[in-house]
């Protein structure tokens, strides 16, 4: 029962990265409740692949990139697995800017020495600590963010209001312009709740975990009840996007700026919560994201994989995840802002989203392999829907991102 | 079955591919043919929105629940933030838009000057007051100025 409850509450508080962060309050920001569907069809989408990934985990012991390359075979692979590394390299190195730039509110150090530490603080702590606790102490410590979801009805939004903004809509705007930018911004928020990495870090866990076929359920529940009130997160700061930072002329783009909304209504100590849920949630994503990669390309190449086994038995796996971090550091350090990084590599994930979860999709639907654990009518309704779904997102982004240069109008 | 399903999948890597390269195409294309579309409407949102989160910040080390470090700080990541958009006006004045770069510039200007004189004094809350004042008339007069560029 604890480890059930732990791993609702590990899955809830690692929801929320950089980019779902920017992406939702800049979300309620630029057009108020007008995006809260696309947050809840997003938290619907992962809720369907992430069960699915676990499931095959569990009844097949495959997580995702395995998959990829037995279903697609190597070639195909190959281009998925090589644009996944890279959007994970990408979401790293943004996750590891937005640290530097959380940890800069609190001592005078130049912001690349910062970025430098973060990346031997990340380092250390994929060393040093099992799996578990790596999944519980950033996943626990990511939920200082609910002090988000306090604000937001702190805020007193129209409750009406927002429950309707649930149903898929499109707002009138004022020009062909403010509709293209809604897109984008319709497309980069469903990428930031579905980001590819949330799959291959929670199949490739699974395995870690040595889950079972009799897991299932507990992976059901777990997905659902977890990203459900992950999502809420997600709702809470487009409701505090909309209610807080709007009507201050506020569209933000620094993590300590968001913090204010806190900081307005708890002081000093609501700061340090929501920047401290900031650091943790930042921390955690980095992790998946380098030992998401890290995965990937073990998986795919066969090799020893897992930070079940020791650094020396699984050693490419280990060098693997290592040069993620230095390759993320690297892009940092190069002096690019690691808010426009948190915009490329949202954008760009969203392209490789059908890409990775085409072949789970198949894998999970396939009774030869999953047995009476294969997709039910309405896991293969969903699954193919979202297919459709991201497939479109994934053909529209970077059209989008070129006509709204760059996301900014 | 799973030859046709490595096809499938090689189709969609072809498809978002024609599109990266397409959506590229498209752009090149744009800026080849003719004036670039004018995005001074951009850069002054964004000046806009860096001058009210100037101005919340100034708000909070006044009503003193912002440390003083978090001041600085705060004030030390929005100050490129805010000279990339004054060289952006500067540029603008001789290009599109004369008229909106022209009265946006000074303020922008401005606007560096008190996120600098609200860094040096982060600890004292008192004297964030009269920045926080000027900091409102900068945002009251970008806003209007932010809206009237829109397209639209």
């Amino acid at each position: 029962m604890l480890e059930l409850f732990l791993g609702i509450l590990t899955a809830m508080g690692g929801f929320v990265e950089v980019g779902e962060l920017t992406f939702a309050v800049n979300a309620g920001a630029k057009f108020g409740y007008g995006l809260l569907w696309v947050a809840g069809v997003g938290a619907l989408g992962i809720i369907v692949y992430g069960e699915m990934a676990g499931r095959v985990a569990a009844v097949r012991g495959q997580p995702v990139f395995n998959l990829i390359r037995e279903r697609v075979g190597f070639d195909a692979g190959l281009v998925t697995l090589v644009a996944a590394v890279a959007v994970n390299v990408l979401t790293c190195a943004a996750e590891i800017g937005a640290i530097a730039l959380v940890w800069q509110l609190f001592a005078d150090w130049p912001y690349r020495a910062w970025v430098a530490a973060a990346c031997v603080f990340l380092v250390l702590a994929v060393w040093v600590l099992p799996f578990q606790w790596i999944e519980r102490v950033f996943g626990l410590g990511g939920l200082l963010l609910v002090v988000f979801l306090v604000i937001a009805m702190i805020e007193a939004p129209d409750l009406g209001e927002v429950g309707a903004a649930f149903v898929p809509h499109v707002p009138s705007l004022e020009s062909t312009q403010q509709y293209l930018l809604y897109a984008y911004y319709a497309v980069a928020l469903l990428s930031s709740i579905m980001l590819p990495y949330e799959a291959y870090f929670y199949s490739s866990g699974a395995v870690e975990d040595r889950w079972k076929p009799s897991d299932v359920g507990r992976n059901r529940f777990i997905v659902v009840v977890g990203f459900v009130l992950g999502s809420l997160l997600c709702v809470a700061l487009i409701v505090v996007g909309a209610q807080f930072f709007a009507p201050r002329h506020i569209e933000p783009q620094l993590p300590g700026v968001v913090a204010t909304s806190v900081a307005v209504h708890f002081g000093v100590a609501g700061l340090l919560i929501a920047i401290g849920g900031m650091f943790f949630a930042f921390a955690g994503a980095a992790i998946e994201t380098a030992l998401s990669a890290a995965y990937g390309i073990a998986q795919f190449f066969g090799w020893p994989w897992g930070r079940f086994r020791p650094a020396h038995e699984a050693s490419r796996f280990t060098i693997a995840w290592l040069a993620v971090f230095v390759l993320a550091t690297a892009v940092i350090l190069t002096g690019v802002d690691p808010v426009s990084v948190v915009e490329y590599s949202i954008v760009f994930s969203v392209v490789i989203l059908p890409l990775s979860y085409l072949p789970l999709l198949l894998v999970a639907g396939d009774r030869r392999l999953m047995g009476e654990y294969a997709n039910g009518s309405v896991a293969r309704v969903l699954g193919w829907l979202y297919m459709v779904l991201l497939t479109v997102a994934a053909l529209a982004a970077i059209p989008l991102l070129i006509l709204t240069h760059g996301g900014q109008g | 079955m799973r030859r046709h399903e490595a096809r499938w999948v090689r189709r969609l890597q072809v498809a978002v591919g024609l599109s990266i390269v397409g959506a590229l195409g498209f752009a090149a294309f744009v800026a080849a043919s003719g004036e670039p579309q004018s995005t001074l409407y951009i850069t002054l949102g964004e000046l806009r929105s860096r001058a009210a989160e100037s101005l919340e910040i100034a708000h909070g080390t006044a009503a003193s629940r912002l440390p003083a470090n978090f001041v600085r700080a705060q004030a030390e990541q929005l100050a490129p933030r805010i000279a990339s958009l004054r060289d952006a006006l500067a540029k603008a004045e001789t290009h599109e838009g004369a008229t909106d770069a022209r009265t946006a510039r000074p303020l922008s200007e401005r606007l560096l000057a008190l996120m600098q004189a609200l860094a040096e004094r982060a600890d004292t809350p008192s004297a964030a007051v009269p920045i926080e004042r000027e900091l409102r008339g900068i945002v009251e007069r970008l806003v209007p100025l932010a809206r009237s560029a829109r397209p639209g």
